[in-house]
């Protein structure tokens, strides 16, 4: 990938190219590798009888399944390391290659080869609103049932934010961000915003204030500044000093001189701190990404006690499947109003079927968040490419959950399965 | 019906147990079937047996394919559960750990790791049952010589012979100075002489205490061999006990002496015919075919042939030697 994609030329996009894609597809290939690994190491073990001459052996089959996972384990790490070193030193070459200005290196390790802890403005409550506008809604959508009066809440929420983005010339708009306890000092803070994609941001003037109540000191900045800046304002070390507020204001210039600026709803303005380097960054992330593939080879390496290889391969696919159609089911139905059951458009023996079936995915999307979502969430490749710190705390919840907690209910389940199977095949 | 034959008939029925021995090996109503994914019985491999073997005896399992010899030797290793009866080794269930610290098992075929070499592997398997280090490397040692794989102790699994292979999977399974060995044809795939190594090693075995059960289709080495032995049959024990007594025809009588002086052997018949009726058969005795190749051999060999030096077992697994 490295030798075929430049990026969009500049130092920043060959660095992402590395850090998203390079680096994202080699662990798509570690994980093929761990689930194969996995799914045979105990399977073909039966298959060729090696482990007849082990079972007779005084070995528990926790040891077994122990002795297995920790072997995969080390192969994880071993090739793990391999990409980290691959995808580090590819960056570093890169800089230092000599085709990139010293500008354009030193954005980037502003940009991207950074940690920066990313902290969100504080939530608009629009939940009163979105309750008004539901109750002036026609007689009877009102009244639908639980479910589809929480979607249609969620969906009139999303549209007052909206609207909230929106600034029109001579309007102005407020966000609030709380400042951490520890989020210390002398550390170098930037205001990163994001205009909608149909959004010309050369078209937008007008100027953002930045204060940090009770102090009246403030500071301003103009939008165009702030866009030759790309799209940074940098925020004076005494107006992130904790504890407090950071309050800033975008006031739209007038009309005739500026469009409206509509701002991104999720990531219109967020706040990022710096706090820490890129390589300790980078050491963090490959731990999680080697958490991930710990709990891989614990399900294929338990589907393995049950099944023939090919077989754990096959079913271990189809879970990681489910799980990601699960996953993204969940995120769409975060922000999408559900799809109407069909016994509204005209009941019928084929839409109960069609009802039944759309109640029963729903269930299981359900049942199997519960499990999928933690996991799902703890995925480094995304904040590592963004410059986003991946902390301690994230790589600790890794741990937990991805190196201890969903691997010790699997391997439970694949000892149980090992010491209750009969490890001669018929025909010995 | 002959004296024979039922004697035969009566055999299935297991022999009394000489008083105050512990068997090491006690089966009871022992009954096997093979159920397919769906839970459905689909073969009957043991219908219903029961046996006991005694400590220090080698006993044999005969029986053609299919007869249960298999699927009775997995089970009593716990490589199987019954689906019927009880089974205690070492007065203990087959699955238990602390049986196990006490089993060799050679199977018939090499289960080795390719990849591993003969000295890798016993240390594996060496390893598995707790031995310390200085422990395991000297009786790797001893076992390399003892199968006479010291040469090629550092050559990997894969690129063996199947003999060379089975010598492996011999001395692995003696790794631990098991109290009891299974063994599913040890001799299979071995030469005459290296046969007949293996026979007075498992004798030598006996001799020092051990038990070893084997299954084999070479009949000549298990009369050679063992004490005792059950002849399965479609799932069921027909014939046990001693081979010698199996094997005896009470009803005839020979007797061997050296050839008389032309002219006399007529009188030595006349007489026979007249005392008993019958009129003998005679011819003169044979040594078997092994005897006779290994004593070709060893005609045209300078040094010994390795069959006939005997066996000398290593100290650890002899009486009094140190345990595992």
């Amino acid at each position: 990938m490295p030798l075929a994609v430049e990026g969009d030329g500049t130092a920043a996009g060959r660095a992402r190219v590395l850090l998203e894609y390079t680096l994202g597809m080699s662990v798509a290939v570690l994980i093929a590798g761990a689930l194969v690994f996995s799914c045979g190491a105990v399977a073909r073990e039966i298959e060729e009888r090696h482990i007849q001459l082990l079972a007779v052996k005084p070995v528990r089959a926790a040891q077994v399944w122990l002795g297995k996972w920790i072997g995969l384990l080390l192969i994880n790490a071993l090739l793990l390391a391999m990409v980290g070193v691959f995808v580090y030193g590819g960056i570093r070459w890169t800089l230092r290659s000599g085709r990139y200005s010293e500008a354009e290196r030193a954005q980037t390790g502003e940009e991207l080869l950074i940690a920066r802890r990313l902290i969100v403005p504080v939530a608009e409550d629009v939940t009163a609103e979105a309750a008004a506008r539901l109750a002036q809604l026609p007689a009877g959508a009102a009244e639908a049932d639980p479910e589809r009066r929480e979607a249609l809440l969620r969906m009139l929420g999303r549209r007052i934010l909206a609207e909230r983005a929106t600034v029109a010339p001579g309007g102005s708009k407020t966000w609030v961000f709380r400042l951490p306890a520890d989020i210390g000092t002398g550390r170098r803070a930037r205001l990163r915003f994001r205009l909608a994609p149909t959004i010309e941001p050369g078209l937008i003037s007008g100027s953002w204030r930045l204060e940090s109540p009770p102090s009246s000191e403030g500071v301003t900045v103009s939008m165009g500044d702030a866009l030759a800046n790309g799209g940074y304002i940098d925020v004076p070390d005494e107006n992130v000093s904790a504890p407090g507020t950071l309050r800033v204001v975008f006031r739209n210039g007038t009309a005739g001189q500026t469009g409206t600026a509509v701002f991104d709803i999720e990531e219109g303005l967020e706040l990022l701190v710096n706090a820490g380097g890129f390589e300790a960054n980078l050491l963090r992330s490959l731990f999680v990404l080697f958490c991930r593939l710990a709990l891989l080879s614990a399900l294929g390496l338990t589907a393995g006690c049950v099944f023939s290889s090919p077989v754990a391969g096959f079913l271990c696919v189809s879970i990681i499947v489910v799980a990601m159609m699960g996953h993204y089911v969940t995120v769409q139905s975060v922000n999408d109003i559900q799809a109407p059951h069909a016994e509204d458009a005209g009941g019928g023996e084929r839409s109960r079927l069609a009802v039944f079936l759309q109640n029963a995915g729903e269930s299981m999307v359900k049942r199997t968040a519960v499990v999928v979502e933690p996991v799902a969430n703890l995925n480094p490749l995304g904040p590592l490419a963004d410059g986003l710190l991946v902390s301690w705390a994230f790589a600790g919840r890794a741990l937990v959950l991805l190196g201890v907690v969903y691997p010790g209910v699997l391997g439970a389940a694949g000892v149980w399965a090992l010491w209750k199977r009969e490890l001669a095949l018929p025909g010995d | 019906m002959s004296e024979q034959a039922s004697r035969r008939q009566g055999a299935g029925a297991e022999e009394a147990r000489p008083e105050g021995v512990s068997p090491v090996i006690e089966v009871r109503d022992f009954a096997k079937v093979f159920r397919d994914f769906w839970r459905r019985p689909r073969v009957t491999a043991v219908d219903g047996i029961s046996m006991s073997i005694l400590p220090g005896e080698i006993f044999g399992l005969l029986g053609p394919n299919g007869s249960g010899k298999s699927t009775t030797m997995k089970t009593l290793m716990g490589l199987l559960r019954p689906t019927s009866g009880s089974i205690h080794v070492l007065g203990r269930s087959p699955r238990d750990i602390l049986s196990k610290r006490e089993i060799g098992y050679m199977p018939e075929e090499s289960y080795l790791y390719r990849h591993l070499t003969a000295r890798e592997t016993l240390d594996f398997y060496g390893r598995l049952f707790g031995l310390d280090r200085a422990t395991r490397r000297e009786r790797v040692a001893e076992l390399l010589e003892l199968t006479e794989l010291t040469q090629a102790a550092d050559r990997r699994v894969g690129e063996f012979s199947k003999g060379m292979a089975r010598r492996v999977g011999f001395a692995q399974a003696l790794i631990n100075n098991p109290r009891l060995i299974f063994l599913d044809e040890p001799t299979a795939g071995l030469d005459p002489i290296g046969c007949s190594r293996v026979k007075k090693l498992l004798i030598n075995l006996r001799d020092n205490g051990k038990t070893i059960l084997l299954s084999s289709h070479l009949l000549a080495d298990v009369e050679d061999l063992c004490d005792r032995i059950a002849v399965l049959h479609k799932g069921r024990i027909i014939a046990r006990g001693r081979v010698g007594d199996l094997l005896k025809k009470t009803d005839k009588v020979r007797v061997t002496f050296s050839a008389p002086p032309a002219g006399r052997l007529a009188e030595v018949v006349a007489s026979i015919r007249s005392s008993v009726g019958d009129c003998p058969e005679m011819d003169h005795p044979a040594i078997d075919l092994e005897r006779f190749f290994l004593d070709v051999i060893s005609g045209v060999q300078d040094e010994t042939v390795g069959a006939d030096a005997g066996v000398r077992l290593p100290l650890f697994l002899k009486y009094g030697g140190r345990s595992s």
